[in-house]
Parts: structure tokens; sequence; C-alpha cells
């Protein structure tokens, strides 16, 4: 008979407490009882959506945006070199859950979807049924990636868990949410489009009442809110949720989406005005595909952004001073990355753009081993298809054959500078046919070469050496004839090979 | 004459729905046959008619809701003022109510412009409408031609309750198992 030690019990009983609070989570609290005496290290994912590792501290950001961050930096890997493989939540999301490539799972649009023949090649499936596996996609278009992979999910926690105010009409319905939401909250009841003519007014008046009546005490710009669907959210109330959630999690793989800091950028009162500073990055030129912003609506939208993101660090700190105390460093793997990042610059601001320079690109990843002590600095290029490969591994599965990423530097991979890595951006294209409007980037070494296709007559690259002009200032196509020859060839043979099947014969 | 026998027959429920219907399930036709270009994008057919399945039966559950409003008048009223009157004063009664929903709809854009003032205002509205039906059995003319209309579209009732009863079943079926 298996012994249960006196620190295991003590998690146990703090597994059963939330439990209570939350029946969602009831049944993995039973599970976790059970399985307690041959518990796994848990993987603990917690991904802050639009995060830019361009604008934290603990990356080098001239503004103090993350102290927690730095200070979490010390028991962690650090990598500094780490890509995003999509622009905005749908694309970079599925290829973090699937190792693939945008050209490969093919949810490339607005709300679009996993292809069916990827769907059980997730990072759930890949994880096995030996752990639980739990999923909390507080971003409603993260829900709709995640929940493709339901049969291979435990606990798949709703969009509106922890909020203050929800009106999402689909996750009423568990066992259809996916096309629930995506008839109901993204069609029918769309606040913006509404197509009720009866119950769709009514129900956002409703709505909008209950969210004029929240109180915005705390955050003078408003209570923080999900931008395409109605619902709203406290930060506290959502980190005090996961300080309550993580701790009694065993042999646990968790997926963790957070909204923020995801526009409209809603610090909380103490840091709001926190970086009315001297602060002004140099202007860069704009960019003809970007949307045109002036420079002061892109100066003060950074700084709204900045002190978001600083509200946000602080619940960190908090959430890691519960996990301290709860000993969850000690038995967990917590990785702390993001889907995409955020950009203020070239007449652009946020993320669903065709330009995928560092801002949107480059994503923090930061993970820390069970027990770890040290930091340890990373500067080979990763990319988010990585994660699906290194979880495998770290918990004891062989590495899938279709998975498109490779083990991560320090935890079972070894550092490769001259490997390529690509970021793909297709929003405007059918998922069913050749990618042929799009923005690819890839990494090598300390290339990167951008590539745009279809948006003008003529295709056009642009090539920087991120080691001599990291803010990718000055386009070397034209000046290096040879380099830029070598990549395009292996970017256009890639994207080529990805595409194949999508192109008519 | 009591409640109960002022409760419509349906024969004179059916044009009155069928004024219903056009109006509810139109509004969310156009709408979904102009997403169904973007939807293609990344939907299968199949995906794309499990779209239109939820959209028929919340059409059907509106427009039952809504022809609520014309039988508990006609209940609650005397039938001098309602029952007697009925297709007519029904389809006057729904077609400038679901008017004022769509006047309201296509005012909803963003929160700081919820249109609260149109909400606010509803109520004198309705009864606005209410007194205009009222006054219906005076203009002869106008009744007729209301009857005629709500009798011509009767024919999109062969259409949508078939439909919404396939969709109900699609709907049923997918959140059952």
């Amino acid at each position: 008979m298996s012994k249960i030690s006196r620190r295991s019990f003590l998690k146990m009983v703090g597994g059963a407490a939330p439990a209570i609070f939350f029946p969602q989570i009831a049944s993995l609290a039973d599970k976790a009882l059970m399985q307690s005496a041959v518990s796994k290290p848990n993987v603990i994912i917690l991904l802050f959506d639009a995060m830019s590792a361009r604008n934290l501290s603990v990356y080098g950001y001239p503004r103090p945006t993350t102290p927690n961050l730095e200070r979490f930096a010390e028991r962690a890997n650090v990598y500094h070199s780490h890509v995003a493989s999509g622009n905005f939540t749908i694309p970079a999301t599925s290829s973090l859950l699937t190792g693939t490539y945008p050209w490969t799972h093919r949810a490339v649009n607005h709300r679009g979807m996993v292809h069916q023949e990827i769907v059980d090649k997730n990072i759930f499936h890949a994880v096995g049924m030996e752990y639980q596996r739990l999923a909390f996609p507080q971003n409603v278009w993260a829900d709709l990636i995640v929940s493709q992979f339901a049969k291979d999910i435990d606990t798949l926690l709703p969009s509106s868990q922890y909020g203050s105010v929800n009106y999402l009409k689909g996750e009423k319905l568990p066992n259809d949410t996916n096309m629930a939401i995506r008839s109901l909250d993204d069609f029918v009841f769309k606040d913006h489009e509404l197509a009720s003519l009866f119950l769709g007014p009514l129900l956002s008046a409703m709505y909008f009442r209950d969210a004029a009546r929240l109180s915005k005490e705390g955050y003078p710009r408003g209570v923080p809110n999900n931008e395409n669907y109605p619902l709203y959210f406290r930060l506290e109330d959502l980190f005090d949720g996961l300080a309550t959630l993580v701790p009694g999690l065993q042999s646990t793989f968790a997926y963790i989406h957070l909204y923020p800091p995801h526009a409209p950028y809603r610090a909380a009162s103490r840091f709001d005005r926190r970086f009315l500073d001297n602060y002004h990055p140099e202007p860069k030129p704009v960019h003809r595909f970007s949307s045109h912003s002036s420079n002061s609506r892109l100066e003060t939208a950074r700084r709204f952004y900045d002190e978001y993101v600083a509200s946000i660090d602080w619940e960190i700190g908090n959430l890691f001073d519960t996990f301290e105390k709860e000993g969850v460093f000690e038995n967990s793997y917590v990785i702390v990355t993001a889907d995409h990042g955020e950009m203020f610059e070239r007449g652009e601001v946020a993320h669903t753009t065709p330009l995928l320079y560092a801002p949107v690109t480059n994503i923090p990843l930061l993970i820390s081993a069970p027990g770890q002590k040290i930091r340890r600095d990373v500067y080979a290029p990763t990319n988010a298809v990585d994660l699906l490969p290194t979880v495998a591994h770290v918990t004891g599965n062989p590495i899938p054959e279709w998975a498109e990423g490779v083990l991560l530097p320090g935890l079972g991979g070894v550092e490769d500078f001259e490997r390529s890595t690509f970021s793909v951006e297709a929003k405007k294209v059918s998922s069913f046919g050749p990618l042929s409007t799009a923005t690819i980037s890839m990494h090598k070494g300390m290339h990167k070469l951008i590539y745009y296709t279809g948006y003008e007559a003529v295709d056009s690259f642009e090539l920087y050496d991120l080691e001599s002009d990291p803010e990718e200032l000055e386009d070397l196509y034209p000046a290096q004839p040879a380099i830029a020859k070598s990549l395009s060839e292996e970017l256009l043979d890639t994207f080529s090979d990805a595409d194949k099947p999508y192109v008519k014969k | 004459m009591n409640v109960t026998s002022r409760i419509p027959s349906l024969k004179q429920l059916a044009p009155v729905y069928s004024v219903i219907v056009v109006a509810v399930y139109g509004f969310s036709m156009v709408r979904f046959f102009w997403r169904v270009p973007s939807l293609i994008n990344y939907s299968t057919v199949g995906q794309v008619g499990v779209i239109f399945s939820y959209t028929a039966v919340v059409n059907l559950l509106e427009s039952l809701i809504i022809v609520l409003a014309p039988i508990v008048l006609s209940m609650i009223l005397p039938g001098k003022w309602f029952f007697e009157q009925f297709v007519a004063k029904g389809v006057l009664l729904v077609s400038l109510g679901l008017g004022y929903f769509g006047y309201i709809s296509s005012h909803i854009n963003t929160e700081e412009e919820f249109p609260y003032l149109l909400v606010k205002w509803s109520p004198l509205v309705f009864i606005a409408i209410l007194v205009l039906v009222f006054f219906l059995s005076r203009i002869k003319l106008l009744s007729k031609f209301l009857e005629w209309v709500a009798e011509q579209l009767e024919v999109f009732l062969f259409i949508s309750l078939p439909v919404s009863a396939i969709a109900l079943v699609v709907v049923l079926i997918r959140n059952i198992f």
C-alpha cells in the first residue's frame, strides 16, 4: 500500500477546498486525491494574451514593467529569442497547442479552426491520460481552439470563470460549446452586428446595463473586459481564483490562457499614470501596410499598455508568492509565455496587422523546472511550436512525430543558432486554399527575413540583422544579395512545401 | 364572453405569425447570408449548417415569444378592442413593434453608443403603437390591406416551420449526445 506524506495530505486538502467553491474542478480534486501517491510533476502554462517581450523589463525594456517576472527569472530558464508562430490568438494558440505552424494546422482566420485531421494532434493528447489535463481559456478565441480538443481535456473551465459580468451564451451549452459560441456569441447575439431582431436588443440592453452598473472602483479606465465578447473581469478576482486553483493540482498539465494584457488596456489605480515619464522611443518610419496611426496615439497606447502590464505583473507577484508558500515551484514546471505580442510603432497599434516585426512576434518564455533555484539565459532562437515536444518530453512521453518544433534548450534540447523558425500571418484567405495573401517571417541565426505576398502586384522581402540592428530599421535585402538569396530560397521552399496540398493542380 | 373564448384560432393566428416569421427570420437570414463568405474561409459546409440551425432555433423561440403578445392582448382586452379584428390589429401591432426593435438594433454599435434613450422611451413607444392599433378599426382600407398582406406571407410558414423543426433536432442532438 502506498503511503501519503504529510505534505501530500496538506496539498490534497488544499485541492478539495476550491472544489467546494468551483464545482467544475471537483472531479479534478477527486482524481488528485486518488493519484496523489503516484504524483508526477505538474506542468503549468500561464499564458498572457498579447504580451510582447519587447515591453517587459525582464527582457531589458527601460520602463520597470515587470519586477516580479524579474524575480521569477532568477529561478527560471529565460528564453531571449522566443517567437510566436502567429500574430493573433487563433493561429498563435493553435501552433502552441498543436506543435505545428499555421500553414499546417490552418487556423489562420479570425475565429478560424484547426483542421479536422490535426485535432487529435494536440498538447493534451501528447501529455497523455496519466496526467490530469486542465484548460482555462479566458480568451474566448482561445476557447474556440481549446474546445476543439475537449475530448483530450479532463477539466475545461469556461472563459467566464472568475468573471464579474458574463453574457456569453454559448458556454451554457457544455456539450457543444465550440459551435454554440460560434453560432450564438459570434453571430446571432454579436453586440455590434446583431442577427436577432427581438432577443438581441433585449439581451444587449441587459448586458450594457449590468456593465454600466459594475463598480469601476480600482480601475480608473474601466474594469478590464474582453474586447469581442460580453465578459468583464477584475484582475484581483482572476488571480485570486488561480491562487486557489493551482496549489491544489497534482500530476496535472494545466493550460491557463489569460486574457490580459490584451486590449482594452485597463490598469489598476495603483499603476494608472505610473509611466507618465520621459521615455519616448525613437519613432520608426510608418510602414505602407500599417493603419497609419499618429505617433502621439502610439505613445499613449504604449503607456496604457505598459501600465496594464505592470498591473498584471503585480498580480503575478502575489500569485507566485502563493506558489512559493504552497510549494508549487517544488513539484511543477511553471511556464510563463504569451501567444503573440503587441505593437506600438511604424504607424501600427496592437497585433492584427500584416506586419511581423519584433514587438508582435517576440514573446516571453520563462520556464522554472521543479526545484530550480538558478537563472539560465538562452539566446538561441526558439518558437512557440517547441512547447509541445518539450512538454511531452518532461511529462515522460515520446515526442510526437508530427511535431514541427524541437526540444527547448535546457529542457532536453540544445542551443541551435542556425535553426530556422517561422511566424505566419494569413487571416484574409481561405484556410482550405493556398495562403495567397500572407506575411511570413523567418528567423535564422542573426537574420530575420520577412516575406509579403499577395498584398501588392509584386511580392516583397525585408532582411534584418538582429544582432547589429535589433530594432529592425535597416533593410539589408538589397544590400546583401547573397544572404538574401539563400534565405529567401529557403523560406519560399518551406512555404511552398507546406502549401502544396492546398494548391490546385 | 370569457377569456378562453377570446383565444384566437389557428386560422387567425397563422397570418399574424407569418408576419412575425418573415420579419424575425428575414432579419437573421439576411445577416447570415451576408456572413457566409467569411464563414466558408474556415468552416465546413456542416459547420455552416450548424450555425444556420442555431440561428433558426433562436428565430423559432423569438417568433413564439412575440406571437404571445397579440394572443395575450386578445385574451385580456374586451373582444371589440382586439379579438374581433385579430388579424389586422395583430399584424399592425407586431409590425410596428418589431420595426422599433429593428430601429434599436441598428443603433447598437459600441458600449458608449448604446441607445439607452431608445430603450428608455420604448414603453411610451409601445403605448403609442397600442393606441394606433386600437384606432385601426376606423380605417377599413388599411385593415383590409394588412389582412391581405398577411395572407400572402403565410406561404413562408411552409418553409420556416419544417426548417426550424430540422434545426431544432440538429441542436438538440448536438447538445444531448
